[in-house]
């Protein structure tokens, strides 16, 4: 009896152990070639050294219907960056109609189509900013891996492998052509082989979802020097629109009865 | 006895491997909860218009398909639910959420709405207002009242969204 216990003993540590194991294997190194570390850290490095840039954005993503069929979206939108502390971002098309402001003080979402806008104070660096608006609002800032101040520790902190695929084309422009895998996420970044190492494309395969969806970016345009007026970030709100409060996502809404003071 | 112990420990550690492996694929369509938004949405994954790959691997999203026939309003997908299904309330140590509407209220919502899950609470919200709203205001805050039911604006995601306020 005691050896049968001691059996059924060991065989929960094993387990115990075998969960341990596998779950910590997330944590290993990432297996990343060197070519396409190398020019993963080199389309980093250069966005990390900008002060100011902008770029345009063409971006299409799945939604999957109830019966399977995959329809997709689309939105255009315009991002100018000046670091550490400031972005004005423009987008509409399909699912997007709206103005983002960052002044390193404030963000405010002004949705054009609603004439509706909503401000809140925010951290004073760029990083700290989206984290706060994630986690706070769960709003996502379309590409936010290039406006980090560490690109590279963002897109490789739950990388697995990595691959150089190749030289290909994105329109007329030759990239390095990189493939990751994580464990949620399949992605592919194509880095511009000119002189500026700018990501010219990113695919997004959401590959533990039913029928795997994909967004995808093509990025276009960029200018690594505009010249960007403090007023482009600051918000001033049109005549006969509405101010709004950001969804909170840890935070109910007063019922009526509490608005009422009854 | 050792020939139990191996056979034990064998099947227990293909066990643990097995379940995480597969444990974190997700079961709903267009990154969304299950197709009705239900209770457990809360713990889907991001949706795929989450253009970022730091925050794409990130947790479960507020908002969730919405249920019924009515159109989203810029990209109009193509559901069906039925809305009676989805009135469910929870306990959040349960894995589900509180539902803080009464059933009277609800019968009156229009179908087309979304799950948002806050605070621990399932509320439902529109992408729109009916036609025909009044607007009232209620100790400084702006509601539109339309069929006996109040919704207030928020900002999410880059949208206005329309929430029903609870009455209770």
């Amino acid at each position: 009896m005691r050896r049968r216990m001691l059996a059924v003993g060991l065989a929960v540590a094993a387990m115990l152990g075998g969960i341990a194991l596998a779950g910590g294997s997330q944590q290993q190194a990432p297996k990343i070639e060197p070519k396409a570390d190398q020019y993963l850290k080199a389309m980093s490095s250069y966005l990390a050294g900008l002060k100011t840039y902008s770029f345009q954005v063409e971006e299409f993503f799945d939604e999957v219907q109830d019966d399977g069929q995959k329809i997709q979206f689309s939105n255009q939108r315009h991002l100018s960056v000046s670091r550490p502390n400031k972005i004005f971002g423009e987008d509409e098309g399909d699912t997007a109609n709206s103005l983002f402001y960052y002044d390193g003080n404030t963000v405010t979402v002004f949705d054009r189509g609603q004439k509706t806008y909503a401000t809140e104070k925010v951290p004073g660096t760029i990083d700290a900013m989206l984290d706060d608006l994630h986690d706070r609002f769960d709003t996502h800032q379309t590409l936010a891996d290039f406006l980090f101040a560490d690109p590279y520790k963002m897109f490789t902190e739950h990388v697995q492998t990595g691959t150089y695929v190749g030289l290909h084309h994105v329109g007329k422009a030759k990239c390095h052509h990189l493939a990751f895998r994580q464990r949620l996420l399949d992605w592919q970044i194509w880095i511009d082989a000119g002189n500026q190492a700018v990501p010219r494309k990113l695919v997004i395969t959401f590959k533990r979802q039913v029928d795997q969806p994909q967004y995808t970016a093509l990025i276009h345009r960029w200018d690594v020097n505009p010249k960007l007026s403090d007023d482009l970030f600051k918000f001033q709100p049109p005549a006969g629109v509405s101010k709004v409060d950001f969804l909170n996502r840890h935070a109910e809404p007063k019922s009526l009865k509490t608005a009422a003071g009854k | 006895m050792r020939r139990i112990f191996f056979g034990t420990s064998t099947l227990v550690l293909g066990l643990a491997t097995l379940l995480w492996t597969t444990a974190p694929i997700s079961g709903g369509k267009g990154g969304q909860s299950g197709g009705g938004g239900h209770a457990s949405g809360g713990h889907a994954a991001a949706p795929a218009h989450v253009g970022s790959v730091h925050y794409a691997a990130g947790p479960a999203p507020v908002r969730a398909a919405p249920v019924g026939a009515a159109p989203v309003r810029v990209a109009p997908a193509v559901r069906t639910g039925t809305v009676r299904s989805e009135h469910y309330a929870g306990s959040p140590s349960s894995g589900a959420y509180r539902n803080p509407y009464r059933d009277e209220y609800f019968r009156h919502f229009r179908p087309g709405y979304r799950p948002y899950f806050l605070g621990g609470a399932q509320y439902y919200g529109y992408d729109d207002l009916p036609p025909g709203f009044q607007t009232v205001v209620i100790d400084g805050i702006t509601y539109y009242l339309y069929d006996g039911v109040y919704y207030q604006a928020y900002l999410y995601d880059g949208q206005t969204v329309y929430l029903v306020t609870p009455d209770q």
